[in-house]
């Protein structure tokens, strides 16, 4: 005997609403990531303005440089990104709160984006610049490791674990993850390879428009990633949410079925 | 000179960004509407 009847909705069991819902509206989206995402859409179109039309091409690279506008801005966010889930997982396994988890998880998937970003743009300036896509330097190297521990940092937390255990995991990952980012930063000054040295420095010598340009990028990225980090980690959190509302549910509908079927007076 | 190559950049990027700004959308909505209004805290 059952206590519940079939919604005859005729769409997908996953996607019925658990509880019905017509007051919020049903996003992710807030006063705040309303203006911080209409400050991303005005930056990025001012990156693509000063990065595709205004700014000059370098006397050596030609327009090879517009594609240094995308990366190095992508990895400032990687490295701020994966520095996010190194504190968030140190602050999860020393409060417990399930809110650190969840923000280290939201920063490791976006520092992953970036990072795709880094080495897709640095492979396509490399052609024209070094002659090739790709060589085994250390900073190139180094780089496409982070990438994949990132991923098996990802891959972690979807395994088929009880969420504390998988929670733990995760965040040790985290942690020690982030040592190959030093790595990472430090491999050209390390070991002698392809890649330059460091851009910005003391001694840096660019052209007033082009600094621009990388700043007006590093600013737009990091906004943006600011509007994605706050949304994916909604995401996440709704996701426990209805997790737990659908748990509750279930122990409700079981316990209802178990009352009516007088089972739990005859196991007693 | 060597725009092939900047416009295969910008525009990994750009696809990227898109699909995934846009996947993190759609799913925000989706699990939203499983959920009752009290329980979206983070609207307050």
């Amino acid at each position: 005997m059952s206590t519940t009847a079939a919604e005859p909705t005729g769409a997908e069991p996953g996607d019925k609403p658990l509880v019905a819902s017509a007051v919020n509206p049903p996003h992710t989206g807030s006063v705040a990531t309303r203006r911080l995402g209409v400050a991303a859409i005005v930056l990025l179109a001012l990156t693509l303005l000063f990065g595709l039309v205004l700014s000059p091409p370098e006397v050596s690279q030609r327009d090879a440089v517009r594609l240094m506008y995308l990366h190095l801005p992508s990895i400032a966010v990687t490295y701020l990104a994966f520095l996010t889930t190194a504190v968030g997982s140190a602050l999860y396994l020393r409060k417990g709160s399930v809110y650190w988890d969840l923000v280290a998880g939201a920063a490791a998937e976006i520092g992953v984006l970036f990072c795709s970003f880094v080495l897709v743009t640095g492979s396509l300036w490399g052609k024209p610049t070094w002659g090739v896509y790709w060589q085994w330097d250390a900073r190139l190297t180094s780089t496409t490791v982070l990438f994949v521990m990132y991923l098996g940092y990802l891959a972690v937390r979807r395994l088929e674990l009880p969420p504390e255990v998988r929670s733990r995991r995760a965040a040790v990952l985290g942690i020690v993850s982030f040592g190959n980012v030093i790595i990472v930063h430090y491999s050209v000054k390390w070991w002698r390879g392809l890649h330059q040295g460091q851009t910005f420095g003391a001694d840096t010598k660019m052209d007033g428009l082009m600094l621009f340009t990388v700043f007006l990028g590093l600013m737009s990225f990091l906004v943006l990633a600011a509007w994605l980090l706050i949304h994916r980690f909604r995401v996440s959190w709704l996701a426990r949410e209805v997790e737990q509302v659908g748990l509750a549910q279930a122990l409700a509908e079981r316990r209802a079925e178990t009352d009516a079927t007088g089972l739990v007076g005859r196991s007693r | 000179m060597y725009w092939q190559y900047v416009a295969g950049g910008y525009g990994f990027v750009a696809v990227g960004l898109a699909l995934y700004t846009s996947w993190v959308l759609r799913q925000g909505r989706r699990l939203s509407r499983k959920l009752p209004p009290e329980r979206r805290r983070f609207l307050d």
